[in-house]
Formats: structure tokens, C-alpha cells, sequence
């Protein structure tokens, strides 16, 4: 079982249950397949709500010691829609299942040179969140395809190509940081918008303290 | 049938959840938020969470849609030819035919945009603004302030599906910009044939209109600076019969709000 440690605890201006959301992500760790001996480490904003969703994850440690995944997320990523400051235990195992996805990724050596995630461009990283969504889906999480596919669409363009790229990545059960980069040029290619999306690291400089 | 509907009875199943705006005002996150340089708030598919915040204004859009049906059907039934001239029931009646396209569209887009119908809390503060006992408050009300905003959001959305490069997003909010100028300029011509020989009654609607907007422009949400999410669509404004005075006054009650809003967010959290 994987360890986990959760900031901040107690939560103070949501209502979110600092145990609760240990337990959820040692369940959501074991079923996405990190390894037990894993430790995780997440730290919520808890002042940013949806839709201000965003979230980071990191590698630390992979040397000697444990290999310790950091994340850092809004509260928004697990704000039940309706409610607001309530969390909402459908969308957050499955922003989690992504999130740990991409950490699984992360260890494997296909993704020895994935940019980090701080420095991520918007369309690197809505591909890598496809892949993963496609995959959660197929691990029985309560994925929305639909959903995956606007926010893909919204990040690469609107078009039978780009359709074409969202269709492989969310089918594949095997990626590889390349495959991630080639699907990134595809898209780029034929994306014809007045203002193509750049973007890395905005997400960084306005959201993440 | 029962002649002034209150809100709490409107017909939803069970997808929708009704949240209240008390709810947004006393939530305690405002005051942490209000201390930090968050960026620009302009709905711009490159600002961050762009798709999230997408959905959810599309949504509450959705919402308005419905909300604007039940109104203006109201005002159809709920006043007799002694009280509004029967033109101006027709007029309604056509609102009504446009509201519930809108809430086609709105359904459509919301599948196309990944969203689920009820996925976010309603407010049904636009159907309360429909509930005036006067039919000129609603005029104003309704067809001025929330219709006159709606053009506003459509318009933002219009650019925002342009610059993002979604056909189906830009040809949905021109297909309804279009018609709430035509909503927004009928409360403009019945606001004014009649209230002609009303000087009190004209002043107590544009009032009402005074304060919804100001409701509305809470925390700043539509204004002219890239601190407001939402512009002001000046061009599609004057087509349905703001003056430039109305349109000055406008940005000056968003300025307003926001201040008052953020007063109000410090003042409950030093009484905490
Ligand atoms: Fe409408
Ligand atoms: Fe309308």
C-alpha cells in the first residue's frame, strides 16, 4: 500500500476530509498499478475552486530511498459541481486516476525525457491526459469520453486530424514520451487558429503559488 | 393555472441542483483569492482552465435559457389585455419560440462541449427578475439587464470560439446573440411606448434594471478590463436601444460592485 501524506490537515475553507483523501489515493495508486512501496505526497490549494482546475506531478527521489510522487493540485480538481467546497468523490478519483497514471508513466523508462510538468505546453499536456484517460476509462473509472475530448480538442485544435490523433492516444495501452511528442507535432501541423495555443507554464505563473 | 409562479415551484428533474448566490458571497475562499495576483480573468481560451471555466458559464447560459422560457411565458399568461397591450404578449409569445431554440442549441452545445445536462448548480435569480408584479420591471428586468448580459456573454463566447478555432461554439453564440438583441430591444421599445406618459413608473423600471445589473456585475463579472471575465458588447448594445449614457453607466456599475463585493468578502471575514 502505497504511503501517503495530504496538505493541508485538517482542510479549513472547503470541506474536505484530509483522511478520506489519503484513503482514495492509496486505493486509486493500487488500481492504476504504482508500486506499493511508493510514498505520495499531495498538497491542495484549497482557496482555488472550480473551474480553476489545475495540478503537477512530480518525481522526487528516485535514487536510493523510496521513490516519493509529488502533487499539486486546486481544490477545484476535486470540488463537487453542484456543491460548491464539498468534494465530490466521482470526478476526484478520476482526476486522481489520471494524475497517478501520468506518475506510473513517469517511472517508466519510455518516459526518461518527459518535460516536467511545470514546463509542460498545453498541447504536451492534454495529449499526455488523453492517453491516460483513455487508459483510467479501460481500468473501469468512470471516465467522460465527451469531456476528454473537448479538452483535447480545446488544446490542439478543432478538426479531422486532430480527431484522428485524440482516437490513437486514447485507444493506446502503451505510450512512450515520444509517441506523446510526434502526436504534439501532428496536431501542431495542422492547427490553422489565429492564436495557436502556447501557453507553457501559464497554468504555473497564474494558478500555482 | 396558477397566475405568478414563485421560483421554488419551476419543474426541474432530478439532474438540476439549485444553489443560492448567498452561497458564492459568504464563501470563505473569496478573501484568500481576493490577496492574489490571479492573472487575467478575460475568458480566452489561453488563460488557464479555459475549458472548465468554458463549461461552466455555458451552463449557467443553459440554465438562463430555460429560466428566460419560463419567464416570458409567464408574462404572457400572467397579465391580461386591461394590464399589457396583447403586442406586447405576442412579443413574448416570440420570445418564447427563440428561448426554447436556445435551450435546444444549449443542450447540443453542452454535448459537444463534454457536459452534462445539470452538471453545475442553477441560480434562478433570472426567473425571480421575471416574478416583478409590473410587467415594465420585468421588461427592464429581464429583457434589458439579464438579456442585455447575456448579449455580453454571447459575445465573449463568440470570440472565444473563434480564437479557439470551434466552428460549433462561434455558430451557436451567433445564432442566439442574434436573437437577444431582439429580446433586449423589445424591453427597450416596451419600456419606452409604456411608460411615455409615466415619468415615475419609467424611473422605478430602470431602477429595478439598475439593480439587477448591479447583481449581476458582482465581483466585477462583466466590465471593460481584462480583470472581467465577461465584456461589454458595446456595437450589439446600441442595436438594441442602449444610449451612450446607459452603456457608461453600465461600466460604472461593474466598477462599483466589484468594490462593494470585495468590501463585503473583507467584512466577513474580519467578523469570522
Ligand atoms: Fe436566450
Ligand atoms: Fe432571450
Amino acid at each position: 500500500m502505497a504511503r501517503v501524506s495530504v496538505t493541508p490537515d485538517p482542510f479549513v475553507l472547503v470541506n474536505y476530509d484530509s483522511g478520506a483523501l489519503a484513503a482514495l489515493i492509496e486505493k486509486v495508486a493500487s488500481r492504476v498499478g504504482l508500486p506499493d512501496d511508493i510514498e505520495i505526497a499531495i498538497e491542495v490549494d484549497e482557496a482555488l475552486p472550480r473551474p480553476l482546475i489545475a495540478s503537477y506531478v512530480e518525481i522526487d527521489g528516485a535514487g536510493d530511498g523510496p521513490i516519493r510522487v509529488s502533487i499539486w493540485c486546486s481544490g477545484g480538481n476535486f470540488e463537487h459541481p453542484q456543491y460548491p467546497r464539498r468534494f465530490d468523490d466521482v470526478g476526484g478519483e478520476i482526476k486522481l486516476a489520471v494524475d497517478l497514471l501520468r506518475a506510473a508513466d513517469r517511472l517508466a523508462p519510455g518516459f526518461a525525457d518527459a518535460t516536467p510538468d511545470a514546463e509542460l505546453s498545453e498541447r504536451q499536456r492534454e495529449a499526455w491526459d488523453t492517453s491516460a484517460a483513455g487508459r483510467a476509462s479501460r481500468l473501469g473509472f468512470a471516465v467522460r469520453e465527451p469531456l476528454a475530448r473537448y479538452h483535447f480538442r480545446l488544446g490542439n485544435g478543432f478538426g479531422d486530424a486532430v480527431d484522428a490523433v485524440y482516437e490513437r492516444l486514447w485507444g493506446a495501452d502503451e505510450i512512450t514520451w515520444a509517441e506523446i511528442e510526434t502526436a504534439c507535432v501532428e496536431t501542431a501541423a495542422s492547427d490553422e487558429r489565429p492564436t495557436p495555443k502556447v501557453r507553457p507554464g501559464t497554468v504555473g505563473t497564474t494558478l500555482r503559488r | 393555472m396558477k397566475k405568478m409562479f414563485p421560483a421554488e415551484e419551476l419543474a426541474r428533474d432530478s439532474r438540476f441542483v439549485r444553489n443560492r448566490i448567498e452561497d458564492q458571497i459568504f464563501d470563505p475562499r473569496n478573501q484568500a483569492l481576493s490577496q492574489r495576483e490571479m492573472g487575467s480573468a478575460k475568458l480566452d481560451p489561453n488563460r488557464p482552465a479555459a475549458a472548465e471555466r468554458a463549461r461552466a458559464l455555458m451552463h449557467g447560459i443553459f440554465t438562463g435559457e430555460i429560466q428566460a422560457l419560463e419567464g416570458a411565458g409567464r408574462t404572457t399568461f400572467d397579465f391580461d389585455e386591461t394590464q399589457v397591450p396583447l403586442a406586447l404578449k405576442l412579443d413574448m409569445a416570440r420570445q418564447c419560440w427563440d428561448e426554447s431554440r436556445h435551450c435546444e442549441i444549449s443542450v447540443k452545445l453542452g454535448d459537444w462541449m463534454g457536459s452534462e445536462i445539470g452538471e453545475f448548480a442553477e441560480q434562478t435569480f433570472l426567473y425571480e427578475a421575471a416574478c416583478a408584479d409590473d410587467p415594465v420591471l420585468r421588461l427592464t428586468g429581464v429583457n434589458r439587464a439579464l438579456e442585455g448580459l447575456a448579449i455580453d456573454v454571447f459575445n465573449t463566447m463568440k470570440e472565444f470560439g473563434e480564437l479557439s478555432g470551434d466552428p460549433v461554439l462561434a455558430f451557436c453564440e451567433d445564432w442566439m446573440l442574434a436573437d437577444e438583441v431582439t429580446h433586449v430591444k423589445m424591453g427597450s421599445d416596451w419600456l419606452r411606448r409604456l411608460t411615455e406618459d409615466d415619468p415615475e413608473r419609467r424611473e422605478r423600471a430602470l431602477e429595478f434594471q439598475r439593480t439587477v445589473d448591479k447583481l449581476f456585475s458582482l465581483g466585477g463579472f462583466r466590465g471593460e478590463t481584462e480583470e472581467n471575465p465577461v465584456h461589454l458588447a458595446r456595437r450589439f448594445r446600441e442595436l438594441a436601444g442602449f444610449s451612450d449614457d446607459e452603456l457608461e453607466e453600465l461600466v460604472k456599475v461593474s466598477e462599483e460592485s466589484k468594490a462593494e463585493a470585495e468590501a463585503m468578502s473583507a467584512a466577513i471575514q474580519q467578523g469570522a
